[in-house]
């Protein structure tokens, strides 16, 4: 379970989150979505424990051990909590076998990577559909491939708990349904924890039961995505008049031309 | 399969740059004047049984320190170019882009122009100093980077290149007040040089010692060592404490890179070019990358010191610093294999 308690942040003298509380119990999945700027990211980073909340606290509870993840040695982070930033630098010379291991690094004790590492890194590659391009260099992959090879990575770092950061940015409309749902197949049968920031909101409606509307470093709405993604929520978080219709039970978005700031 | 391929063919790649590095120490230790090739068996069973071959010994003698320093120092240089180059995520970092080529630099200097002593037996007083300002700059650079609490690999960067440039003032400095007789010694020994007489067997020993230590212990760390080319933020999601490592990265980097400093002066442009060229031949990862950019760097600078040997021999100069051989060569080298990686 995650659970944040008045979370504040602020970088500096800007405040990027003000009072932020929640609960994400185990195997439940959560999209965050929000205008940019809004404080996703940054409530990701507080997630993952490379930044310690300006006041309020954020607590992980996995197996009946609890503890508040900036305080506690990165090695011991990363073995519950896996993070798939917004852009990772891989170096280009490296090969995508290469890359995925390293999600391995946290878990085995040895000097070098066994057995089971590979077996496990080979079994996630596969999983996202990329396990022909093992010994492919990251330089000569797609960006869709790139993105795959990273989710295998985080996949392959076997937490209970996973973090990611816009994974279909940069993506065709294919890949990003492919990918979203196979992230989604993966962390339901394994009953991982997902949290994942979001930009497309349809794309986030369409995978994810439950939805965080974060606005000016706020959740204002918490729920299903049919409660979330009202009118009035998203011309409050974006504001952008637009219509929201169901078309065979799926939620469709359908924004109106001209924007409500100007108007006034 | 393909891995297997792989593997054979790294493999062959070590052993190909074992080889070539024994040949050309062969060819260095029995080139010049004084000593033939064919009597380098009869010298060295005579050396083994004791025997005294007077001058042909003392020669012999000395080119093998000489040989020995060469390698030992393009080790170093090499692989710690490359750990750096990892470590903070700069295809331009090297130890002396921290600061320690000019500490060092300003401790040697320092020594010379003041006539300061610090008595080590077996050592003398610029070594000492040379390894001391090394570190010493270096711990420094560290240290000051980190005021800036978001201090990352650029901040370091940033603060080494000034640190650096403050201590080569102060290097100037010293070089203008220090004794006319001593500037041409101060000189020589930034350019780097691997001719100093005072350098005996005991000081081989002990810095590859030194050498080999740091090499094993950054080997170690390979897997941290990969992780950390992806950048900070990727590092500490995937469980590395980045601040440890580079601690412990820097502490063994400065340290072996400290050691032979001290001994040949500042050497340039190894440790950048050898591991730039190592990494496109047996590619990143730093299990690999760290022996390979070794054994390439004992090659490299033994082979420029030949050269300068042997331009010695047809020039009627007395020495020629080896630094100016790989800068020399090095550069056009460096510029070669940037522009091809370019176009590819």
């Amino acid at each position: 379970m995650i659970r944040a308690e008045e979370v504040e942040f602020s970088y500096n003298t800007r405040v990027v989150l003000r009072g932020v509380s929640f609960r994400i119990g185990d195997g439940e999945m959560v999209g965050m979505i929000g205008p940019n700027g809004s404080g996703k990211t940054t409530l990701l980073r507080l997630m993952s424990g490379i930044l310690r909340p300006t006041s309020g606290n954020i607590n992980i509870a996995i197996n009946g051990l609890s503890f508040e993840p900036f305080y506690i040695k990165r090695r011991s982070v990363a073995k519950y909590v896996s993070v798939l930033p917004q852009n990772p630098v891989v170096p280009d010379d490296f090969t995508v076998e290469d890359v995925v291991l390293m999600g391995r690094y946290a878990v085995s004790r040895s000097i070098s990577y066994n057995r089971d590492d590979y077996d496990i890194c080979l079994r996630a590659m596969s999983d996202v559909g990329i396990a022909h391009l093992k010994d492919r260099l990251v330089g000569q992959l797609s960006g869709g491939e790139l993105k795959r090879a990273l989710i295998a990575r985080t996949l392959a770092q076997e937490t209970d708990i996973v973090l990611l950061d816009e994974p279909t940015a940069n993506l065709d409309i294919a890949g990003k349904e492919k990918i979203m749902a196979l992230i989604v197949k993966r962390c339901r049968e394994r009953n991982m924890t997902l949290v994942v920031v979001m930009h497309d909101i349809g794309l986030a409606a369409r995978h994810m039961p439950r939805l965080f509307l974060i606005s000016d470093g706020k959740i204002i709405a918490d729920g299903e995505p049919g409660v979330v993604l009202s009118e009035e929520n998203i011309l409050g978080a974006y504001g952008i008049e637009t219509e929201v219709l169901w078309y065979r039970g799926e939620l469709v978005i359908k924004p109106q031309t001209g924007n409500k700031e100007e108007e006034r | 399969m393909s891995e297997v391929v792989m593997k054979r063919r790294r493999a062959l790649l070590f052993i190909n740059a074992g080889l070539i590095l024994i040949i050309i120490v062969v060819i260095a230790i029995s080139i010049g004047p004084g000593l033939s090739i064919n009597r380098l068996p009869h010298l060295i069973m005579s050396a083994m049984g004791g025997g005294d071959e007077g001058f042909e010994n003392a020669i012999l003698s000395y080119r093998v320190i000489r040989v020995l320093l060469a390698v030992i120092t393009g080790f170093v240089l090499s692989y710690c170019g490359a750990t750096l180059q990892i470590t903070l995520n700069n295809p331009l970092a090297d130890p002396y882009l921290l600061g320690l080529s000019a500490g060092a630099g300003f401790g040697a200097s320092l020594s010379s122009a003041l006539s300061l002593v610090i008595a080590i037996p077996g050592l003398t007083s610029k070594m000492v100093f040379a390894f001391i300002g090394g570190v010493l700059a270096v711990f420094g650079v560290y240290r000051i980077s980190r005021i800036r609490r978001s201090g990352g690999a650029q901040t370091i960067i940033i603060t080494g290149i000034i640190v650096s440039s403050f201590l080569s003032a102060a290097i100037i400095f010293m070089l203008a007040i220090a004794p006319f007789r001593d500037q041409h010694q101060i000189l020589l020994w930034l350019l780097g040089d691997l001719s100093s007489p005072v350098i005996t067997i005991k000081h081989i020993v002990v810095v590859g010692i030194i050498a080999i230590a740091a090499l094993v212990g950054l080997i170690v760390k390979h897997r941290e060592l990969d992780i950390l080319s992806g950048g900070e933020e990727q590092a500490l999601y995937l469980g590395v404490s980045v601040e440890v490592s580079r601690r412990y990265i820097f502490t063994l980097t400065a340290l072996a890179t400290g050691a032979v400093v001290s001994l040949t002066g500042l050497i340039g442009f190894i440790g950048i070019v050898v591991p730039h060229a190592s990494r496109a031949i047996i590619g990143p990862q730093a299990r690999r990358l760290l022996p390979f950019s070794a054994l390439v760097g004992g090659i490299t600078l033994l082979t420029a010191d030949t050269i300068s040997r042997i331009l010695v021999t047809y020039f009627p100069i007395p020495t020629i610093p080896v630094g100016v051989i790989t800068a020399f060569f090095g550069a056009p080298y460096f510029l070669y294999v940037f522009t091809k990686g370019r176009r590819d």
